[in-house]
């Protein structure tokens, strides 16, 4: 029941989110300067006038906003400006599965790495091990993900050949952006697994738990996991955010057919209706990720309230 | 003559940190004799739960270094276990109930969650049986409703039932040894006289050997046998606790009582504190580490460490104390002290 109202009240909030990142994009994408129609080629008056008709181009700013409004609740983005004969809809349904995939094997692939190199670096805190994962965390986070991409490809791809160099479809080329999208995800993850873990390993209740004649590993995965992920969770919701940013570059360089690609295509074509199909896209998947988040957080530690 | 069941010989730990090496104990030895309640009395920093923790094996090393002496548990010299052996004995032999309820229990846990992991660990319990045995426990200790309370989480339990879901805890395997770090101190006055006839009625029914740390002069009369008094990491008076409290012949010993309110003197009574600050366990004072505080102190008291002397009248060594002057202590220091404080 509590449940329910958590997301019921959830909804209504998302509704308004949504609602005004739609109106705020709305505004900006016209404000910027140049059109859809802008292009190398100059359009004859009559064409244009024809062209601003059918993609009601020539109603007034209101008008324009009130029709793409209920479109929009509708769930109809309408047709591309730029890519032509499909529709927004259609251009998302193609790329946000591909773009998806990829996001969550990346991410998973962050975690597993993540919390293995974190919880192993606070247990044996100052060896060898935590100074060798924490430099790797590190490098990870600062090293830029093109950069990242072009040494594992020629390490990977031309050295070993042990993935092919881009496309998609097959497991074999979905690894190696997974692999990039997630390494500085996994740094970061490391860190904060390690700082969490340190933490909860100074409280009096694990020196209880050793008391009690747990072994270390006992001691470690029940006892201080759950409370050393909690900072792991917290930062999930703009994490998958970054991931999602982040793998425009990603799917540039590998030849994805994800949203990312797109996405940049409709900011720097004013292409106004793909645009704003993949940005309330990515408005509600954030949305729902902190959501999840919160209700994580609620699972994880008896002590949180929902409300 | 009974053996004892723990015998702690010339016990020396210290801890290395940046700013130099703390030796948090000197050279303690006691011996623990089944079904007794041994005190250990001091104020913080002088070393009485670091011996403890190191008798259990949980100071955390490093920094933490044991250089010295045996904890003889049996036959076995608890300071030479690996860790696998250990845990055979923590928990299950050798129990330990800490400080501040509040933070000893896992807050992500349930109560039944920890306290059945003991049981299924060390008595190998199945689930099920752990389960009704952690409830047979948790009503053992006086929680009410214990059968639905315990699938509760511990910030549901107020401090003084945290406190006796820890003593449940520790019980859990019958141990034969239960160290009570402070049980009370955190707790207020009428909660702490509950948990003391709890772990007194325990005590009757169980037969374990209590080691109970505090500082509290009133807690070690109502509960102890013989008390400990420690200092700078020492032991400077060991005796019965009706000796202690009627022939106290070490000066701090003597502060300590002074210190303490007494129902006996009338309410307009100053209490005397002890002059000074505690010692800096980093570089301890030459010679008595009390030296510096002591009213009593002369130029030969900081020349050597004062030795152990046994001034026992029942039974050699049954009063020892560490200072050169106990016996103008004697005839001077007691005029106050007639009667015990809770007789």
């Amino acid at each position: 029941m509590q449940l329910l109202v958590f997301l019921l009240k959830r909804l209504g909030w998302m509704l308004i989110t949504v609602w005004v990142v739609f109106t705020l994009s709305f505004f900006l994408m016209r404000a910027i300067p140049g059109g859809p129609l802008n292009g190398e080629r100059v359009l004859s008056e009559s064409v244009r006038a024809q062209l601003e008709q059918r993609y009601n181009l020539d109603d007034p700013l209101f008008v324009q906003y009130t029709t793409h409004l209920w479109n929009t609740i509708c769930f109809d983005f309408g047709p591309s400006y730029k890519l032509q004969d499909f529709t927004v809809n259609e251009v998302l349904a193609q790329g946000f599965p591909v773009s998806a995939a990829l996001g969550i094997l990346g991410m998973t692939f962050a975690l597993l790495l993540g919390m293995t190199a974190g919880v192993v670096s606070a247990v044996c805190r100052t060896s060898i091990y935590d100074f060798s994962f924490m430099l790797l965390a590190t490098l990870g986070i600062a090293i830029p993900s093109f950069v990242l991409a072009s040494m594992a490809i020629v390490l990977f791809v031309f050295y070993f050949q042990f993935f092919p160099a881009a496309g998609w479809g097959e497991l074999k080329q979905i690894v190696l952006p997974a692999m990039c999208l997630g390494a500085p995800f996994a740094g970061y993850i490391a860190r904060l697994t390690r700082t969490g873990m340190l933490e909860i390993l100074s409280n009096d209740y694990i020196r209880t738990a050793y008391a009690k004649g747990l072994s270390t590993r006992t001691v470690i995965l029940r006892h201080a996991l759950r409370g050393s992920i909690l900072p792991v969770v917290s930062y999930l919701g703009p994490a998958c955010a970054g991931i999602l940013t982040g793998s425009l570059v990603l799917e540039k360089i590998f030849a994805i057919p994800g949203m990312g690609s797109h996405f940049i295509e409709a900011a720097l074509q004013r292409d106004f209706t793909l645009g704003m199909g993949a940005l309330l896209t990515y408005t509600v998947l954030l949305y729902v990720m902190n959501t999840l988040v919160d209700l994580s957080y609620s699972i994880i530690d008896p002590r949180v309230v929902l409300e | 003559m009974v053996q004892p069941i723990l015998q702690v010989k010339n016990l020396e730990v210290e801890f290395v940190t940046d700013d130099g090496i703390v030796s948090a104990v000197n050279d303690i030895s006691f011996d623990l004799y089944p079904g007794e309640t041994l005190g250990i009395v001091g104020e913080s920093g002088s070393g009485k739960s670091v011996t403890n923790l190191t008798v259990l094996g949980l100071i955390p090393q490093p920094p933490g270094r044991v250089i010295n002496g045996e904890a003889l548990f049996g036959e076995q010299d608890l300071l030479k276990l690996s860790h696998r052996q250990f845990q055979t004995i923590r928990g299950k032999r050798i129990a330990m109930i800490f400080q501040d309820p509040m933070t000893a229990l896992n807050p992500f846990l349930t109560i039944q969650d920890q306290l059945i992991e003991v049981s299924m660990l060390h008595l190998g319990h199945t689930r099920n049986q752990a389960i009704v045995h952690a409830v047979e426990l948790l009503e053992l200790v006086g929680i009410p409703a214990a059968a639905s309370r315990v699938t509760e989480y511990p910030h549901q339990f107020s401090g003084g039932m945290r406190q006796r879901v820890m003593i449940a805890m520790a019980l859990s395997c019958d141990p034969d040894i239960l160290i009570a770090d402070e049980p009370t101190t955190a707790l207020d006055v009428t909660i702490q006289a509950q948990i003391l006839d709890l772990l007194k009625t325990m005590q009757d029914r169980l037969g374990m050997a209590i080691i109970f740390i505090t500082h509290d002069l009133g807690v070690v009369a109502s509960i102890c046998d013989r008390v400990m008094v420690m200092y700078g990491g020492r032991k400077v008076e060991q005796t019965d606790t009706k000796t202690l409290f009627a022939s106290a012949r070490h000066p701090y010993t003597l502060g300590l009582l002074q210190s303490a309110p007494r129902w006996d003197q009338p309410q307009q009574t100053r209490l005397q504190a002890i002059e000074g600050q505690p010692p800096d366990m980093m570089n301890l004072p030459a010679g008595c580490a009390f030296a510096p505080r002591c009213p009593w102190k002369t130029d030969e008291c900081s020349v050597a460490v004062p030795e152990l002397v046994s001034g026992g009248t029942a039974s050699p060594g049954s009063h020892l104390f560490a200072c050169i002057h106990a016996d103008q202590i004697q005839q001077t220091g007691l005029t106050a002290l007639e009667e015990l404080p809770h007789a």
